[in-house]
């Protein structure tokens, strides 16, 4: 690419766009609309992620310990738990402790605890964290095996749950990526390649009049990449403005998760659609113009 | 400066276009390439212009064997040609002063001598004041001076013309065939594809005639020679 040449290629782009108008916003469409749906599915993986690693946090397996077992028993029950493959934090809750804990969840109403203090019920428990939600089966299983446990609780249902829904989505949203990824690139080169359809005639004569491939090729490349890159601008906006208003819906009628913040998220995919953008353009412009060179 | 030896060109469906042409032209020469429709004078055209390659045969210009020239030599090669179509081909959304000005900047030529030579090569075909209009402001005369400015910009050494009076009515023909007699005069050689047997004839310049893809004439200050 010759310097000097530099600005009239991008005049030139520049120009085709806006004489072009109607084929100009086709293209800038067709990326932006691609863009948007993958937008809409990159989203919702980072949001399931999201909500998947709160899960993993949370999840814990609280291994209740049988009236009379002495310390000593307790330093065993311990190192077993220890033992097992997959453990990766273990905390003991005294009698105590577990007291505290149920005063602290009454609130208001901890005066119902009153009195518990002589002869606590409560009993004494191990509360195990497991390197991942996958493992709280297996964890819990051997547990339940060792001397002196009475009960475990592992929440397993709603673990169960979150795991397979989370893996639904993350599949689907995989699949329709890559369906969705195929459809987009044959849009866009068909799109572009009927506006250098459009200008077939203009080629040739630049051709016949002795001008180099790269120098038919880089208005045309400059063009698709400004396209691709306006594209990429209108579906973070569009993407932005949808993402707040599902923000300000969830936190408003729902607690039980929160969606990742936009601003971290949208800065991310700025720059990630732009140069996505700038590079299908750029791309399509180059695969849809190579028949016509041939002159 | 021009050796066609041997040419032939077959098309892929086995159409004989072209068969065991060989053509021998000077420098400055002015040559008319006369023929019925279909007889090969386009091919010859785009034989030379190396839009196509021929099927066997070899074609020297300025010494250069053309067919030999890489695809990516193949636009260095062009620039030493002008070129001049029936259907003028000009860019519609250039002016006459643009589209001039954009084989000069196919070139290479810088802002300096494209604002100098560009205006000056428009008065050469009589359009001085015709800079700023867009072709379709322009009469399909003033249209192909346009195209002749375009092809004389860089200096060629070889001026190829096809049909370039095929779509004008005899005066303004005569217009453009004076042009195209100054720029002979001047060195160019020209390479000129017609059916107007009234500018052959008073021309008086060398004729080639093909027919089915042969040489059947080659005469200097030649004539037209066909029943209409």
């Amino acid at each position: 690419m010759k310097i000097s040449n530099c600005g009239y290629y991008i005049k030139e782009g520049m120009k085709s766009i806006v004489n072009n108008k109607v084929m100009s916003f086709a293209s800038a469409a067709t990326v932006a609309a691609a863009l948007f749906v993958f937008g809409v599915f990159t989203l919702l993986v980072v949001n399931v992620d999201n909500l998947m690693s709160d899960v993993e946090n949370k999840i814990e397996i609280q291994a209740f310990l049988n009236n009379g077992v002495t310390t000593i028993e307790e330093q065993n029950i311990k190192k077993t738990i220890e033992d097992i493959p997959n453990v990766k934090e273990i905390k003991y809750e005294s009698k105590t402790d577990a007291l505290k804990n149920y005063e602290k969840q009454l609130g208001e109403n901890k005066d119902y605890a009153k009195g518990l203090e002589k002869d606590n019920p409560l009993p004494a428990s191990f509360i195990v964290k497991v390197d991942k939600p996958e493992s709280v089966v297996g964890v819990s299983s051997k547990i339940k095996e060792i001397k002196g446990i009475e009960k475990v609780n592992d929440g397993q249902g709603v673990v169960d749950k979150v795991i397979h829904i989370t893996r639904i989505i993350k599949t689907t949203s995989f699949v329709l990526m890559i369906i969705l990824g195929v459809v987009a690139i044959a849009l866009i080169a068909n799109t572009i390649k009927l506006t250098v359809y459009a200008r077939k005639r203009e080629i040739g004569i630049m051709k016949y009049i002795g001008a180099t491939d790269w120098f038919i090729k880089w208005p045309f490349v400059i063009e698709g990449m400004v396209l691709g890159f306006l594209g990429a601008i209108i579906s973070i906006i569009v993407l932005s403005l949808g993402y707040n208003y599902l923000i300000g819906f969830i936190q408003k009628d729902a607690v039980i998760f929160s969606l990742v913040s936009p601003y971290q998220i949208m800065e991310q995919l700025l720059w990630q659609f732009s140069l996505v953008g700038v590079f299908i353009g750029g791309l399509g412009s180059l695969i849809s113009i190579r028949k016509f060179l041939v002159i | 400066m021009i050796e066609i030896k041997n040419v032939s060109k077959v098309y892929k469906n086995n159409v004989i276009a072209l068969s065991n042409v060989n053509i021998s032209i000077n420098k400055g020469e002015f040559i008319f390439l006369v023929g019925p429709s279909g007889a090969g004078k386009t091919t010859f055209v785009k034989l030379l212009l190396r839009e196509i390659e021929p099927t066997s045969g070899e074609i020297y210009v300025n010494n250069i064997d053309i067919n030999k020239l890489k695809r990516r030599q193949v636009p260095y090669y062009r620039r030493n040609i002008g070129v001049v179509f029936q259907d003028f081909r000009l860019l519609n959304n250039k002016t006459a002063y643009e589209n001039v000005a954009f084989a000069m900047r196919i070139v290479g030529a810088s802002s300096k001598e494209i604002k100098k030579r560009v205006p000056q090569v428009l008065s050469q075909v009589g359009l001085s004041s015709k800079l700023s209009s867009y072709p379709n402001q322009l009469s399909g005369g003033e249209q192909q001076r346009v195209v002749l400015a375009r092809a004389l910009v860089n200096n060629p050494v070889l001026l190829i013309c096809d049909e370039p009076t095929g779509n004008l009515d005899p005066e303004t023909a005569n217009g453009i065939m004076e042009i195209l007699d100054n720029i002979n005069k001047s060195g160019t050689t020209i390479l000129m594809a017609t059916h107007a047997r009234d500018l052959v004839d008073r021309m008086k310049k060398r004729v080639i005639a093909i027919e089915k893809g042969v040489i059947v004439r080659d005469q200097l200050r030649g004539v037209y020679g066909y029943e209409d």
